[in-house]
């Protein structure tokens, strides 16, 4: 029989491996999650499969890694455990990609108002494949350690609760790293390295005087390596395009920048109009690829996109030579609305603020052209907080805030927030909503129209040719006109399909539901039909 | 004087009167600046009443375009509703306004006419072609290939192309699903037959 480990420092070699690992699944998990953004998003349904494979995988471990620590209490046989755990998890950072790619449909086919099943098999799928066995081989250290120390001498009470304490203090690290400083700083690949590093360690730790050390060690060494193999290959490639298409459509030229941020993953990239010749920047977000944040065409300030139906917005207000616009617009991305509104409308629009909450994306504003000067600005931070907190009225309140693609993010489509917005209008303000809806009638519209009705007594919508986008308008003055009045030649064309979409806000009928603080379900409702 | 005054008025009556008949959409556009819609309605549901006809048929065509381009499509709406309750199978009427319905994102009522439609006329490509597009619209990119195909070959294949790429990968994902609960029971086997206590 193998004899068991005793002494002190093999009790404290035997926590600080249970430190290290308790560290590493959880930034195993939280990686996990961002790893695969770019290819199913970050939506709830995947934070669930991550997290219930994770726990599924954890309750395999804990109960054969307790039988397997009766059978071989030996810290050295967990540290040769550790290491197959580490090399278990290397593939996850370089194969999650591939295996998105392969689990997909044509991004084109990927529309997110339906691609909900896609997201749920498909990172159920990788997360399955490639992050539950090192996390079931992780979960074996709790009751491997615990048994360990009782052969130290130890009451099993204690043990367990020794382990317990310090695997659960290097999870809280765990936890903190990544988000606050980990994926900004070195990136979502390297940071799943680290955890494999840390397993690594953990072995080395158990192995101090045994064999596997060479193989640990050549592992860090190979781990480094990754890193700075991994650091140099794209996150997510350019969208392959077949020549044919190239010659008659948009499609994606380029990826320019790629930025792993505390809220996402952000892509820079170039499209082009094989067509027309056209090209324009473009932002996007996590897995909406071929979804756009923000744009910059490369020629002029109109965009042939739905923020050109903003961008008549200011002619809503029939004396603006006289008492210029003031604008605020929430959700602002790199700048684009800031861009159009100040480029078309000069010294019509008084101020344009721009308030965007990631701010690795509203510092892209520069990049996307342009460069507020005062009494314009880029503000960061929460969109509510800000108007919450405004000593001020603006004239037009535009909204275009989104999370996961195509939901309004809850706090900022209820009637409080609605409220708020109607106490920070002017008395000729207009409040506007970007809303992705490709069916009036469908639940969402119906629900935002309902809590928009219960604030303000004007309302409309103006439908976005050729677009799922819709303006949802709302005014404080129930005779509030809702109809732009020309002014600027270059909008004419825009005005004629503002116009040829403007119906009044249709009534909602029996069953929608008032948007509550407490009870707001944007994201199911935009996927419902 | 007056006598001369009130043949006048009888002659621009009458001049006017034959100037609806050979130009309903000037006086319907003439109703719609005025801000007359319930004019403009009545004026639309004569020449309706008149039965199919291709100068009809280019009278919509204009209106349409007018309405929207006045931003009045809700009022375009409520004229060709008070036109089909004059005509309420009339095809043609039913699918200008399902297609209206359509660009204004308002599916439902597109759909019921188009079901209307298909009932008085139920081999009409036009019915079919704005069956794909509701289809299109709503992702069932599956029924809106087989809607367009003969209508609309280019809309057709794209919608088949991306019907194609969503079954493949429900394919491979369930292939892959299935590959990721035999490797989790594989784990579970291999540490539960590792993990057994010795016989001895």
């Amino acid at each position: 029989m193998t004899q068991p480990a005793r002494g002190d420092a093999s009790r404290g070699a035997l926590l600080a491996a249970a430190t290290l690992s308790g560290a590493g699944v959880m930034v195993v998990e939280l990686t996990a999650a961002r790893a695969l953004a770019p290819w199913f998003g970050a939506s709830l349904y995947v934070w669930t499969n991550v997290i219930g494979v994770v726990l599924l995988a954890l309750a395999a471990g804990y109960w054969f890694g307790g039988r397997l620590a009766d059978r071989r209490p030996e810290p050295q046989f967990l540290g040769r455990i550790l290491l197959v755990a580490a090399a278990l998890s290397l593939p996850a950072p370089f194969l999650t990609g591939a295996l998105g790619q392969w689990l997909l449909p044509d991004p084109e086919a990927m529309s997110p108002f339906v691609a909900t099943d896609h997201v749920v098999t498909g990172s159920l799928v990788v997360t399955l494949l490639l992050f539950a066995p090192p996390i079931m081989l992780l979960g074996m250290v709790g009751p491997f350690v615990t048994r360990c120390l009782v052969d130290t001498g130890l009451s099993g009470g204690t043990a367990a609760g020794r382990t317990l304490a310090v695997s659960t203090l290097g999870s809280l690290g765990g936890t903190y790293l990544p988000a606050h400083f980990l994926i900004e700083e070195v990136g979502v690949r390297a940071t799943l390295l680290i955890a494999s590093g840390l397993f690594v360690v953990a072995a080395l730790v158990l192995l101090a005087r045994g064999r596997g050390t060479a193989v640990a060690t050549g592992m860090l060494l190979a781990i480094g390596g990754l890193a700075a193999w991994g650091a140099s290959m794209p996150i997510r490639p350019t969208l392959p395009t077949a020549d044919a298409d190239k010659q008659t459509s948009w499609h994606e030229a380029g990826v320019l920048e790629e930025i792993e941020t505390a809220y996402q993953y952000v892509r820079v990239s170039r499209w082009q109009d094989g067509r027309t010749g056209k090209s324009e920047l473009r932002l996007s977000l996590d897995e909406g690829v071929t979804e756009f944040h923000s744009i910059r065409p490369d020629d002029g300030y109109l965009t042939g996109k739905y923020y050109d139906h903003f961008a008549l917005l200011p002619e809503l207000f029939a004396d603006r030579a006289d008492k210029p616009v003031d604008v605020i617009v929430l959700g602002g991305g790199a700048g684009t609305m800031g861009r159009t509104l100040r480029g078309l409308h000069g010294d019509a629009v008084r101020r344009v603020l721009c308030v965007e909450i990631d701010p690795k994306v509203a510092a892209l504003h520069d990049r996307f052209g342009w460069s507020p000067s005062a009494p314009d600005a880029m503000l960061v931070g929460d969109a509510r907080v800000i108007l919450a907190s405004a000593d001020t009225r603006f004239d037009l309140i535009i909204l275009d805030a989104y999370a996961k693609q195509i939901a309004i993010p809850a706090h900022l489509g209820t009637v409080e927030f609605f409220r708020l917005v109607s106490q920070r209008l002017t008395s000729r303000g207009v409040f506007a909503i970007n809303v992705s809806a490709p069916d009036l009638g469908g639940p969402l519209m119906r629900a935002l129209i309902t809590t928009l009705k219960e604030v303000f007594p004007t309302t409309a919508v103006a439908c976005v040719p050729g677009s799922w986008n819709v303006v949802l308008l709302a005014a404080t003055d129930a005779e509030r006109d809702l109809q732009p009045k020309g002014g600027i030649e270059a909008l004419d064309d825009v005005r004629e399909g503002f116009l040829a979409g403007l119906l009044p806000a249709p009534e909602p009928g029996d069953g929608a539901q008032v948007l509550l603080d407490d009870r707001a379900p944007l994201e199911r409702l935009a996927r419902s039909r | 004087m007056t006598v001369r005054l009130a043949i006048l008025i009888a002659s621009v009556a009458v001049l006017s009167g034959h100037g609806f008949a050979q130009d309903p959409y000037q006086q319907i556009l003439r109703s719609l600046e005025a801000g007359k819609e319930g004019d403009a309605a009545n004026q639309l549901l004569r020449v309706i009443r008149a039965g199919p006809s291709d100068a009809r048929t280019v009278l919509l065509d204009q209106c349409y375009t007018s309405f929207r381009q006045r931003g009045t499509s809700a009022a375009w709406l409520r004229c060709l509703g008070q036109a089909l309750e004059a005509a309420p199978a009339d095809v043609e009427l039913l699918w200008f306004r399902a297609y209206t319905r359509i660009e204004l994102k308002l599916l439902a009522g597109a759909r019921d006419d188009l079901q209307t439609a298909s009932k008085a006329a139920p081999g009409d490509p036009r019915i079919r072609q704005g069956r794909g597009w509701i289809a299109a619209l709503s992702f069932d990119h599956r029924a809106a290939a087989r809607l367009l195909s003969g209508i609309d070959g280019k809309g057709a294949a794209y919608h088949a192309r991306l019907a194609a790429s969503l079954d493949s990968a429900r394919t491979r994902q369930i292939t892959g699903l299935i590959m990721g609960i035999g490797l989790v029971t594989g784990l579970v086997l291999a540490a539960w037959r590792i993990s057994r206590p010795s016989r001895s």
